[in-house]
């Protein structure tokens, strides 16, 4: 696997965060995607969100599985911990490792061959448990690593670079993840930072599963005429929703909107999302209304992004099963063996 | 004849073809995409089927359907893909269905996968590993008919240099002896006579109570001892009065080979071995030099998989060492340091001097 380090330099004028961590501080490996790749963008918008929540690169667990997207976590966040799974295993893994030590921040980055294919189950049953962690989707409808058959995220009648139009239904991510109960649901464009980065913010704030369909164009196999996840198609069909600043607990509140514009959601942690309204009176906290909304748009050929819905007082997992608060690397010999008193005690209760 | 320049992958489907295979799917993984390619591309152009399937899960779920329909069907991968395939592998190998596996390896850490079975339970499929493009094209159309002479699945063992390199071949069909009608299939020619057919991997029979497992898996083995007997095939040069024997598989073996004529040319008493069926073994080859040579060489590139079947076969006979190792590119496709006749030369002079005394130009 081709590694390349970056020299370990700073320009002077970079401007630390609150932990005194600069945004260099969260980059990773130069990557080796191909030049112009979508997914390098996303990698960007995680180490900007990241830099501005000044989340400690140290507290964030980063898993993936296979494919490019699941390449780009060496070319994020270097000084966080990385877990490279197996193709379309990621959810089961970073469920085990979020049940074990629930102190860390989880990042789950996928593509749409690694959750839309083979990992469909998994991705399936992790949005069912409300595990903790943002999952994201690095979307290109295409496989590119091994150079340009469709996925299951491709439009049915979308081209091939050789011209051949694909015959199968697409399966929508987001529309699934609404379906299957995920609390955070967005999607965006790797193209429009903009619109993503806070979006990755309030996702990272978000306690229970939030998920981002990010469509991420592939330049080398999916940019072309004919496909519809190129960076024309999704510029001249994108259909925001909303356009959302985070505020973090922290942070000052300096921007005035008139009222009836914009929608306000206070998240678990304190952190607010102020959403500007974009589409006419669309409510991110109606889920049924975000599920027709959605398959509405699909039909028009249009491609919905944005904050599509939140439940601000998501539960997770770990409420779900009454989990011990303590990661279990913490448990000390007497929480482990509390002796025969306490195992007949846990006997005679189940008697 | 004609001979055509082909890429393996190319060379592999058409032959696929010519066997009577109208069914292949598979999911992409390198080296094996392009196999999938040219099966895409080729398969409905020959009135069959190629579907890129969800994973390797559904692609040897896919095959065995239309196995069981009585089609000539097969699925493919690498070490990898096929991993994700064992349980049903092992499931087709018990339901007796003649299913071909296109295994394009990420070089030889694979033969322990191929050679063992894989999955649960007691079985073996029939590996063929070809030394090069034209022995694959054989062997593709070789694999068909001893898949269905045996009801049992058979492995081609190829690997990143024999898919992506190309050679000039001939692209021809081989006849095979007549095999009899697929009697077991699922064809629907008998609805409404009461012979209707189950397949199923637990030894049911229709009509009985029960399944007899102890039964059914005493006959899989007999068929195992059987096929041992008559399929084990291998390749060997300069074994009359060779005191040293060097062995490799797979398109090492063609490297390997090169060397040791080399080495014969110059005067050195060496032989060569080449299984050419991974399973079953080719034991006796082995056994037959033990008593005369003072060492067997196993060139292989691992940590060492097949010295095993060396060593089973001749038992302490003659010493057995390991002349090869883990070797890669930067991207683990196998292609490393090691595959190269000059350090192969190196390493099999050294051995052969070490074991048998002997300067090369004695």
């Amino acid at each position: 696997m081709t590694y390349l380090t970056k020299p370990k330099l700073h320009h002077p004028s970079l401007q630390p965060n609150q932990l005194g961590f600069t945004r260099r501080d969260y980059e990773g490996a130069i990557s080796t995607l191909c030049a112009g790749c979508g997914h390098d963008s996303i990698s960007a918008a995680l180490i900007q969100a990241c830099y501005q929540l000044d989340l400690p690169p140290h507290r964030i667990a980063k898993l993936s599985g296979i494919g490019c997207s699941s390449k780009t976590p060496t070319y994020f966040l270097g000084a966080s911990h990385g877990f490279n799974s197996v193709h379309g295993r990621m959810p089961s893994v970073l469920t085990g490792a979020n049940l074990a030590n629930r102190d860390l921040i989880y990042l789950g980055v996928s593509g749409d061959g690694d959750s839309a294919s083979i990992g469909l189950g998994q991705f399936a049953h992790l949005m069912r448990r409300g595990v903790n962690m943002l999952y994201i989707v690095e979307n290109n409808g295409v496989y590119g690593l091994t150079k340009g058959q469709f996925s299951a995220t491709s439009d049915c009648g979308s081209k091939s670079k050789k011209g051949v139009a694909n015959t199968d239904e697409a399966i929508d991510m987001a529309a699934m993840a609404l379906q299957l109960g995920a609390t955070f649901v967005a999607r965006s464009f790797s193209g429009d930072k903009t619109q993503l980065v806070p979006l990755i913010e309030a996702a990272l704030s978000h306690r229970g599963t939030a998920f981002i369909d990010c469509i991420s164009p592939c330049v080398a196999f999916n940019n072309h005429m004919g496909s519809t996840k190129s960076f024309d198609y999704v510029r001249e069909h994108n259909e925001a929703v909303n356009f959302l600043d985070v505020i973090t607990p922290r942070a000052e509140i300096t921007t005035e909107y008139s009222e009836g514009a914009v929608q306000e959601v206070t998240q678990h942690d304190g952190s607010i999302l102020r959403l500007r309204k974009l589409a006419g009176d669309y409510d991110v906290n109606d889920r049924i209304a975000a599920m027709r909304f959605l398959a509405e748009h699909a039909a028009e050929g249009e491609i919905v992004t944005g904050l599509l819905y939140v439940d601000p007082d998501a539960e997770d997992m770990h409420l779900h099963i009454k989990t011990v608060p303590t990661p279990l690397k913490d448990l000390n010999e007497t929480a482990l063996c509390p002796g025969s008193a306490a195992l007949h005690k846990l006997n005679a209760s189940l008697r | 004849m004609t001979r055509r320049f082909v890429e393996g992958s190319e060379a592999i489907v058409e032959a696929a073809i010519l066997a009577g295979c109208r069914f292949f799917a598979g999911y992409p993984m390198t080296p094996f995409t392009e196999v999938l390619d040219h099966m895409a591309e080729k398969m409905p152009l020959a009135g069959g089927i190629c579907v890129n399937a969800e994973s390797e899960l559904e692609a040897v779920g896919m095959a065995w359907g239309a196995l069981a329909t009585g089609a000539r069907a097969a699925t493919g991968s690498t070490g990898q893909g096929l991993s994700l395939m064992q349980e049903s592998f092992s499931e087709i190998t018990r339901a007796e269905l003649p299913l071909v596996v296109v295994n394009m390896a990420r070089g030889q850490s694979d033969y322990y996968q191929s050679t063992r079975g894989g999955g649960h339970g007691d079985y073996f499929h029939i590996i063929l590993c070809p030394i090069d493009i034209h022995e694959a094209v054989e062997h593709i159309q070789l694999a068909f008919h001893l898949a269905d002479v045996w009801r049992n699945p058979v492995q081609i063992y190829g690997d990143y240099l024999l898919a992506h390199t190309a050679e000039a071949v001939e692209l021809e069909a081989i006849a095979f002896d007549t095999l009899p009608a697929k009697d077991w299939a699922l064809d629907g020619s008998l609805n409404g006579t009461g012979g209707s057919r189950n397949i199923n991997s637990i030894g049911m029979t229709k009509g009985n109570k029960g399944i007899e497992p102890e039964r059914f898996w005493k006959r899989l083995q007999a068929k195992y001892e059987a096929i041992k007997i008559a399929e084990a095939r291998h390749e060997a040069e300069f074994l009359e009065d060779a005191n040293y024997v060097v062995t490799a598989f797979g398109t090492t073996a063609k490297f390997v080979r090169h060397v040791i004529r080399e080495m014969r040319n110059e005067g050195s008493r060496i032989g060569y071995i080449r299984p050419i069926t991974l399973w079953p073994f080719p034991s006796q080859a082995f056994c037959d030099v033990a008593g005369s040579v003072r060492e067997i060489g196993v060139f292989e590139l691992n940590g060492g998989q097949m010295i095993d079947d060396v060593r089973l076969a001749v038992l302490g006979a003659a010493p057995v060492a390991a002349l090869g190792g883990i070797s890669s590119d930067e991207s683990g496709f196998g292609v490393g340091p090691l595959l190269n006749t000059d350090v192969i030369r190196s390493i099999l002079e050294a051995a052969y001097e070490r074991a048998t005394g002997e300067e090369k130009d004695q």
